[in-house]
């Protein structure tokens, strides 16, 4: 099977990164621009259901202190 | 004292750490590969500074799957001591020996310079030869050294004494303005609850000696030499 993994810095953890490229994107006149963060995308495959692909990301891909995360079933 | 220094794949401090332990401290470390586990008894274990495994997934999060860290787990259990400095500070917090987390710089830049960081408790193994609130110069360099932690854990930091050295100006103040990275609380290095295992963003082993611009990390190495009969 293969799942997509969204790892996403938590809304309280600020993001350097995220505001780096806002401010970028405001400066070169995107005004509408009101944040944006920077996450990590995983395509994995796996022989096994997602509740392997949860225990997978949670064991090996996830810093429970920062990030949370979605994950999806894809084709 | 057997002292032990660990080396990941993409390390570059572990020279410069051998250099402090056999200049400092007088000692020949034994160094150890993380695939292997040493057949000496170690008393005192560094994990050096560098890009373990190329700061894949995030600092210091592969190495932490290595098989030297069930070694270090084990070694951290019996109370042995350990120093994380940099990269070795980010595999202790990734591993979960020390709370907490390094995240990128406010500036989103790499930081190489010499900073000023004050010594918040000299109650520890590792800065008992320092004053209480000395001011120490001592370089850092890295992406990855913004200390984030959650204001409860904080606050636990705060009042347990965990926190041993803050970013400050040369006369001691601590401020945003002081703060090179966006470190909370303008964090530079913290000390596990029982005491035994220190993290620390600045590199005391570039400090040891005034041709390198600074010899004020060598009390760290000799507060560790004169502190081994403490029993955690």
């Amino acid at each position: 099977m293969k799942y997509r993994v969204i790892l996403k810095l938590k809304p309280n953890v600020l993001d350097p990164e995220g505001n780096t490229i806002k401010e970028a994107g405001l400066r070169i006149g995107f005004n509408n621009i009101k944040d944006i963060r920077v996450g990590k995308v995983f395509e994995i495959e796996i022989d096994g259901n997602i509740e392997d692909a949860k225990t997978i990301t949670e064991k090996l891909l996830l810093n429970p202190v920062i990030e949370t995360y979605e994950i999806e079933e894809t084709k | 004292m057997k002292v032990g220094i660990v080396v990941f794949p993409g390390s570059n401090c572990d020279k410069d750490c051998i250099y402090a332990v056999k200049t400092v401290m007088k000692k020949d470390p034994v160094i150890i590969w993380h695939k292997d586990i040493p057949s000496d008894n170690v008393d005192f274990i560094i994990i050096p500074g560098g890009f373990s495994y190329g700061d894949y997934l995030r600092a210091g999060a592969i190495a932490k799957f290595s098989r030297i860290m069930d070694y270090i787990k084990e070694a951290n259990e019996r109370g042995k001591l350990i120093l994380g400095i940099c990269n070795g500070f980010q595999i202790l917090t990734e591993s979960g020996i020390l709370p907490g987390a390094l995240i990128k710089n406010n500036s989103t830049k790499f930081i190489c310079k010499d900073v000023y960081i004050r010594v918040e408790n000299n109650k520890t193994v590792f800065t008992s030869f320092y004053k209480d609130k000395d001011v120490i110069k001592i370089p850092i360099a890295h992406k990855e050294g913004n200390y984030y932690i959650d204001d409860n854990e904080l606050a636990e930091l705060i009042k347990n004494n965990q926190i041993v050295f803050r970013y400050s100006d040369e006369s001691g103040n601590v401020n945003d303005k002081t703060n090179p990275n966006g470190s909370k609380y303008n964090i530079a290095g913290i000390i596990n609850k029982k005491g035994n295992v220190l993290g620390m963003m600045p590199h005391p082993e570039r400090s040891i000696e005034s041709l390198l611009g600074s010899k004020d990390g060598q009390l760290i190495f000799i507060s560790i030499l004169n502190n081994e009969k403490i029993n955690f």
